[in-house]
Formats: structure tokens, sequence, C-alpha cells
């Protein structure tokens, strides 16, 4: 089971950096919940052209969503989603508009 | 947010139509919610696919959609953007209203970063907020 799923544009630049953002999203893995970052299972789903639209246009966005503890501190997980916006932007030059991070408690509610 | 991820059975589907249903639900979704459109995300995806994101289709459906959207809409909401996007899904696929399935999600606000802030919940004073700072650029929405 997937740690995070992350959904990206094909061809866009999350697409292309994906090697440094997983290496990204294991680290903060790591600091923010002590993850083992061997051990940490990330899933990509690549939306193909025209297929993905954001407000009735073609989309840029990238969605980063992950499974965390129930009950999680709600400052924890806003560490955990500032890090992560964080990276995308870092990474990919994407605005904050143009990521969208989750972190649900429990299981995803849809894997791959 | 929100986000409205479709699963439609291959080869059923152009981009001419994903498109007019992408539109749908954006006008569907900020007619129901008053949320604006800068951040109601469609995505597409046919099953078995590489980029396969919401599972394998029902069955006897053709088409899935599933969004996530914020906790905090009535049911009634709910109910009517299930009910008028089942129908113009059926419409654009030219298909029966029962071949398609529709179902929502809700994620809480607090779980979720979008344009670097954690989202407020629907109908809040930080909602409203929050909306008239961004006008210009979008607001949360979902």
């Amino acid at each position: 089971m997937n740690d995070y799923v992350c959904l990206i544009q094909e061809g866009q630049s999350a697409d292309q950096s994906r090697e440094a953002l997983a290496e990204g999203l294991k680290n903060i893995g790591m600091e923010c919940f002590g993850d083992n970052p061997a051990a940490t299972e990330i899933g990509w789903v690549v939306v193909r052209k025209g297929f993905g639209f954001t407000a009735g246009e073609p989309s840029t966005t990238s969605v980063v969503e992950r499974s965390v503890a129930v009950g999680l501190p709600q400052d924890q997980r806003e560490v955990f989603l500032k890090k992560t916006s964080d990276l995308w932007q870092q990474v990919t030059d994407c605005t904050g508009n143009e990521v969208m991070v989750m972190a649900w408690d429990g299981p995803l509610p849809i894997q791959l | 947010m929100p986000i409205y991820r479709t699963t439609i059975r291959e080869g059923l589907s152009n981009e001419e139509q994903r498109a007019r249903i992408a539109d749908e639900i954006v006008r569907i979704h900020c007619g129901v919610t008053g949320a604006p459109q800068s951040f109601v995300n469609a995505y597409f995806s046919e099953p078995g696919g590489p980029e396969t994101g919401s599972g394998e289709l029902p069955e006897g459906k053709v088409a899935l959609v599933h969004a996530t959207i914020r906790a905090g809409r009535t049911d009634a909401n709910k109910a009517e953007i299930v009910s008028d996007l089942t129908h113009f899904v059926a419409e654009v696929l030219d298909c029966p209203a029962e071949k398609v399935a529709v179902v929502t999600n809700d994620i809480p606000a607090s779980w979720c970063m979008e344009g670097g802030i954690v989202l407020p919940d629907p109908g809040t004073p930080e909602e409203a907020e929050w909306k008239k700072r961004d006008q210009s650029c979008g607001a949360p929405t979902g």
C-alpha cells in the first residue's frame, strides 16, 4: 500500500521531477512521522494530456495525498502540509495554487 | 479542492466530451455551493490505464465520478451535485443515467492545503474572509 499518492500532469514539471520529489517526500515523512525512507512507497497517477482540467482549462495542478495516524494533532498535520507544498514549489517551480496537499486520517480513500 | 475524478469506459469519451464534462462540473459545483471556480479540478481516466487513480468501474456502469469535497456541505447540496452531474455525464456519453455513478467523499478542510494555506471550513467567517482577500486569484472551493 502506498504511503503517498501523487497525481501529476503528463509531461509537466512534476512528471519530469519525480525522482527529486520522491526523495523530498521520503525525507518529509522521516522528519514528520519517523518513516523509514527506504520503506516508503509512493504511487504516481499521471494524468494524460486532454484528461486533466482545472476551472475548465487544461490543468497544471498536482495533488499529493498521504495517510497519517488517526487523530494526528493539527499542528503536526500543518507542518507536514506546509513542508510538502514548499517541496513541490521548490522542485517544480509551480505556484502554491498549483499544488494541493491532503493528509488523510487512516487509509487513503482511493488507492492505486 | 474540490477534486472530481472520473473513470470512463475505455474509448467512450473524447477530449471534447471530457472538456464539456469538466466545464459542467465547474458550473454545477460552483452553482450549488457558491464556491469560486479557480480550484475546481476534474481529472479523467480509463480503467486499467497507466493513470488510473479512481479504481475500476462498478459492474454495469460506464462512468464513475468520485468527488472529493470539503466536509460541511449539506446533504441536499451533495444530492443536487450527484443528480445534476449524473444526468449531464449520461447526456454527454449518450447513455442511460443508470449507467453513471457519482459519489462524494468529504474531507475536513483542515486536512488540506492549497494556495499555501490550510483551507477554511465552508460557510465560516474564515472562508468569507479568504474569499474576499483572494477574489482575484481564487478562493478555496470544494
